[in-house]
């Protein structure tokens, strides 16, 4: 009798798990699960069945009774569970899709490198100038010591707005306005636009400049070497050499051009630096006395020094351009890469 | 500056030294080399080669078909026409590739249908000498390269002078660094001269009536010359650095200006009147005919003239005259070399524009006391060159003798001030290489300074020499003391700062474009002749081209333009800004008002399109949306309002002035179709927008920061409200009015919807405001907060005729 019941306990195990397996969604399982674990399902009548076991029958056939239900409760549980799993798989995000994003500008690379040669120079301790950009011949040539009507004046091909107002050459007159207005110690940088009558695929009628400008007592020529180096290690490698060579400027005495070594071979010898293993970024010197005369310095109490470098020129060797134009087409294929 | 190594070497032995040993000492020196070349590295690829078999070539009367063999190369074809090519002669073979002096470059041809596999060549087609007569005769095995056979190369130096060295736009000038630098002896030139002619002042005489454009004038004649090429060493040596031989009397002059940087003159005496010279200025107007041929009216105030006794012959330092000039057939000689006012040249080329190798080393000053030997130098060479017989002595006129100058110099204050440790001895040492004189004891020296050198007048400019020549690049690197107090940056640079990184945020890229633009643009905008965007224009007045003809005094032209670039690079978005200045004219010779200009440009779509969101065009809101961004930025109250004002440029269904507390701020809205005609744009992705804004006027007001503002924490009561108005009610006048209010504690007021559909009457539109109220010291009840917003209705019913829609 108990082996008759028990074989009908195994036999509704096995048909529950089947049941389970197969139901395809959640009402089916439910269905399946009242079918067999409801108040009036095959397990509670299997349990009503063992109340008429004799009563040595019933701890064995109650001890299966009870093993099936746990079995079935499992099995339902299982089959919920992969039945959720099943559902939610069709609400996955596929992750690899694009996300929202805005779209984002892009600062100039002339404007992000002025403002990064600035921020170095602020940190050695110089206070950021500007100045007009129509200039007078006064600031521009004459406070500088260029005399009218000398050769010096050829190196820097100018365009006039009218007889005395001219387009400023560079970003020097602000080192004689700067010291009108102020007493040593003077430690400036200007930077600004800046324009030539010139244009071909390294030179751009307009440009930019950062000009430094330093007068203290006792600044020396190995002064401007110093400061020099440690922008050149900021703004390139730390290990960036450099490298000074005498040539002329009319507004410093000595003068001496700013190789720094080159940036692709480092020193080796390469295209870009045409096999010297140097590039000149900057013109500097000491100032001329003759410009302290201009402004009213005592050039037996202070002495000083002055540079100036060509932005766009620092920004093609470090983003490997070549052709300066570009600057300024406002292409955005161009623009969008800094 | 061009110079040899060979012709250094006449003045410094350099023979042990490598050419680019001695051009970076130049270079090191300020005396940058910019090219440094072999001019006869072509010899290296070209063999010698044995003519083995040489056939005429079949119709024609002089070529011939040889046959080489070259070594270990192996054997050629080459068409010749020289007619001493035969059997069994060495002769030079360039072969397919070389690039010979003159730049002729060979390759492989095809002669009356026969291949030539090259050239065979002369000693002149290599530039080995003048002579062209036939194919060069070799005593060399066949196979072996030029290079070897000679032993050859000329070394020829580039090098760029700066303005303030005229005494290194000479051999002897470069060489005498070179002896510094080396320090080894500097040989002088010392011309010996047989005079065999009578005393020069018999045949000549010179007279200077503007002594301050002239202040030396040397004179030497010679008499019975053969015009005629120059020798070979000579004229190879004007060829090498750049110079075509002429004749030989000519080529003295010029080898002489070279060597010695002394710019000399010949005369043929015959066509010079009364055998006389004068030195003498004439005005502007008067007009002359110069050895080119060229007639040319003076157009310089002062001109420095050379003539004779009825005529000018020459301007002076420039360029001599057609009317006697050396030809062929000239026989006596009148030979100047004077020195002029560096100013006097320099005024008289520029307002020509007539530069030649002499007013080029004129205007930037010649050495004064070097006349009379390259007069005596050039006189011999001639004599060795042209014949001829000297005449005895030579005419120096001087009414202004040169004076040296004379400084004083202490080694300590050079070395303090180049921050360098140079031993005085050694300082004395290169200073005397150079050509000073020094005396004095200890630290107190007194330096003479020579006539070559017109850039050193100061002690300043001496300790530049020391720095130059004892090893520039031995200087230390040292940091100076920074100053305690360090200022802000300027305003505008802040602003622009500010300005720049937001609207990148707000996805806006930076465009720099040039501050000249064609004059043009006005018309292209439309603007009215009165307007003062016409009125003060600031032209330049040597534009490089019309584009760039005037300085602009707007940015929206250069944005237009950039926007035409981005379209025609197919650009499916393009959104710019631009922060510079525009110029407006003060009136001539007053300096422009320079103002700090913010602009903006987007057209296209607004966002790249996305998988989730399709794309749109931007429009109207998208541009006031950037505008008043960039306020709360700046913490500026922008109002927009329509107007009569509004730039001609703008459509004006579309377009808004600016407003702030300062005034007037700019303007911003839709390009016209004119406008977009105008500058070459298409509207096909969407309409075009702009906004430009006074940065000038912000700075005038000060860039203010935004005060920390408290909030209330208690709870806050909305309400919302859908008010029906008249069309031409603008939303501004609304919200101004709720805000104006003090009665009630209205937070905030925000529109969330606006209507204007078929279901309202005509005319009418439904603005939707939300309305939220908070106290700042208290919980407001509902009670209170619906009789605000009847009081609030009540308002705005009488106020603007509006309806609360229900």
């Amino acid at each position: 009798m108990s082996s008759g019941l028990i074989e009908r306990i195994r036999e509704a195990v096995d048909s529950a798990l089947q049941a389970f397996q197969a139901a395809p969604s959640a009402g089916a399982l439910e269905a399946a699960r009242i079918e067999f674990l409801g108040a009036k399902g095959r397990l509670a009548e299997l349990m009503k069945a063992l109340g008429a076991l004799p009563k040595e029958e019933r701890p064995e056939a109650g001890s299966a009774a009870n093993a099936a239900r746990q079995a079935i409760t499992a099995a339902h549980q299982a089959a919920a569970a992969a039945l959720e799993r099943q559902a939610g798989a069709a609400d996955l995000l596929d992750v690899t899709l694009p996300g929202r994003r805005q779209p984002r500008g892009h600062q100039h690379v002339v404007s992000r490198t002025a403002a990064e040669i600035c921020d170095i120079f602020a940190r050695l301790g110089f206070s950021l100038v500007e100045g007009p950009e129509v200039e007078t011949d006064f600031y521009n040539f004459e406070a500088l010591n260029f005399p009218p009507d000398h050769p010096a004046r050829d190196m820097q091909d100018t365009l006039f707005v009218s007889r005395e107002l001219l387009l400023r050459t560079h970003t020097s007159p602000m080192q004689v306005r700067t010291m009108e207005k102020t007493q040593p110690p003077v430690w400036v940088v200007v930077p600004g636009k800046t324009y030539r009558r010139d244009s071909d695929i390294s030179h751009s009628p307009m440009f930019h400049q950062v000009e430094g400008l330093v007068v203290d007592q006792g600044i020396t020529f190995a002064d401007l070497k110093g400061v020099l180096t440690a922008f050149a290690a900021a703004m390139f490698s730390p290990d960036t050499q450099i490298r000074l060579r005498p040539s002329f400027f009319p507004f410093t005495e000595p003068s001496a051009e700013v190789d720094i070594a080159c940036v692709l071979c480092h020193g080796a010898g390469c295209r870009l630096c045409k096999g010297t293993g140097w590039l000149e970024i900057l013109g500097s010197g000491m100032v001329d006395p003759a410009v302290y005369g201009f402004v009213g310095y005592d050039p037996d109490k202070v002495s000083g020094f002055a540079f100036g470098m060509g932005i766009e020129r620092v920004a093609m060797l470090k983003y490997g351009l070549d052709d300066i134009r570009m600057f300024y087409e406002s292409d955005l294929r161009f623009l969008t890469q800094f | 500056m061009k110079a040899t190594i060979k012709w250094l070497e006449d003045f410094v032995d350099l023979s042990d030294l490598s050419p680019q040993f001695i051009a970076d000492k130049l270079t090191m020196a300020g005396l940058e080399v910019e090219a440094l070349f072999d001019r006869l590295a072509h010899l290296a690829q070209v063999v010698s080669a044995r003519l083995e078999k040489v056939e005429p070539l079949p119709q024609s009367n002089h070529l011939k078909i040889c046959q080489v063999e070259a070594g270990n190369l192996g054997r050629f074809q080459v068409v010749c026409g020289a007619p001493n090519a035969r059997a069994g002669l060495v002769a030079p073979l360039a072969r397919p590739g070389t690039v010979l002096p003159g730049g002729l470059t060979i390759g492989v041809a095809e002669v009356r249908g026969r291949r030539s596999e090259g050239m065979l060549c002369s000693a002149a087609e290599l530039g080995l000498s003048r002579d062209r007569s036939g194919i060069m005769e070799l005593t060399a095995p066949a196979g072996l390269s030029l290079k070897e056979i000679t032993n050859l190369e000329d070394w020829v130096l580039e090098i760029g002078i700066t303005p303030n060295r005229p005494d290194a736009l000479s051999i002897l000038g470069l060489a005498r660094d070179l002896s510094a630098l080396l320090d080894r002896p500097l040989r002088r030139p010392t011309p010996a001269l047989t005079a065999t002619g009578p005393e020069v002042n018999t045949l000549a005489q010179v007279t200077i009536e503007a002594p301050d454009h002239c202040h030396r004038f040397v004179a030497r004649v010679i008499t019975g010359v053969k015009i005629g090429p120059s020798p070979d060493w000579l004229a190879d040596r004007l060829t090498a650095v750049g110079l075509r031989p002429i004749s030989n009397v000519v080529d003295a002059t010029n080898y002489v200006m070279l060597e010695l940087g002394q710019p000399l003159h010949a005369y043929d005496l015959a066509e010079v009147a009364d055998h006389r010279l004068i030195a003498q200025t004439y005005p502007r107007g008067a007009r002359f005919t110069t050895l080119d041929g060229q007639e040319r009216e003076l157009t310089a105030e002062t001109n420095l003239m050379i003539c004779d006794g009825r005529k000018p012959v020459g301007l002076a330092g420039i360029m001599g005259g057609l009317n006697s000039e050396i030809k062929e057939t000239t026989r006596d000689i009148l030979l100047e070399g004077a020195f002029f006012q560096a100013t006097t040249i320099r005024r008289t080329s520029r307002a020509l524009g007539l530069s030649t190798d002499a007013s080029y080393r004129f205007e930037r000053g010649c050495d004064p006391e070097i006349c009379a030997l390259a007069v005596d130098r050039a006189i011999g060479l001639m004599a060795e060159t042209a014949g001829g017989s000297i005449a005895a002595g030579r005419i120096d006129c001087r009414p202004r003798p040169f004076q040296p100058a004379r400084v004083s110099f202490s080694p300590a204050r050079c070395n303090a001030y180049l921050g360098t440790d140079h031993q005085p001895e050694k300082m004395i040492k290169v200073l005397r290489a150079i050509g000073l004189s020094i005396d004095g004891q200890g630290d107190e020296l007194t330096c003479v300074l020579p006539s070559w050198r017109p850039d050193l007048t100061r002690e300043v400019d001496v300790r530049e020499e020391v720095a130059r020549l004892l090893d520039f690049a031995s200087l230390p690197a040292t940091l100076p003391r920074p100053p305690v107090v360090r200022h802000d940056p300027p305003p505008a640079w802040t602003l622009r700062a500010r300005v720049r990184e937001r609207l990148c945020a707000l996805g806006l890229s930076e465009s720099i474009t040039y501050s000249f633009i064609n004059r043009n643009f006005a018309d292209k905008l439309g603007l009215p002749e009165d307007n003062i965007w016409r009125q003060r224009i600031l032209p330049i007045v040597n534009p490089l081209s019309e584009e760039q003809g005037i300085l602009r005094p707007l940015l929206a032209p250069s944005l237009l333009n950039a926007l035409r670039v981005n379209q025609s690079s197919g650009s499916e978005r393009t959104a710019l800004f631009e922060l510079g200045a525009v110029f407006l004219s003060n009136g001539l010779d007053r300096q422009p008002e320079e103002r700090l200009t913010l602009a903006g440009l987007w057209s296209g779509l607004s966002a790249p399109g996305h998988w989730i969101e399709p794309a749109r065009t931007v429009d109207f809101w998208d541009i006031k949306g950037i505008v008043e961004d960039l306020g709360e930025t700046l913490n500026l109250a922008l109002t927009f309002g329509p107007s009569e004002d509004l730039p001609p440029w703008y459509d004006p269904a579309e377009a808004a002035l600016v407003d702030f507390s300062g005034g007037r701020l700019g303007h911003l809205g839709r390009l016209n179709r004119r406008a977009a005609k105008a500058f070459g744009l298409k509207e096909t992705a969407g309409p075009i927008y702009l906004f430009e804004l006074d940065g000038q006027k912000i700075l005038e007001g000060g860039l203010q920061p935004r005060p920390f503002a408290a909030w209330s924490k208690f709870p806050p009561n909305e309400r919302d409200m859908a008010l029906l108005l008249d069309k031409s009610v603008p939303a501004a006048q609304v919200i101004d009015r709720l805000r104006a209010e003090t009665q009630y504690p209205l937070a905030q007021v925000s529109i969330f919807d606006l209507y204007q559909g078929d279901q309202l009457p005509a005319g009418q539109k439904s603005l939707a405001l939300r309305l939220t109220f908070q106290s700042p010291d208290r919980t407001l009840t509902d009670e209170e907060v619906n009789g605000y917003f009847a009081r609030i209705t009540a308002d705005l019913t009488s106020c603007f005729g509006a309806a609360l829609r229900s």
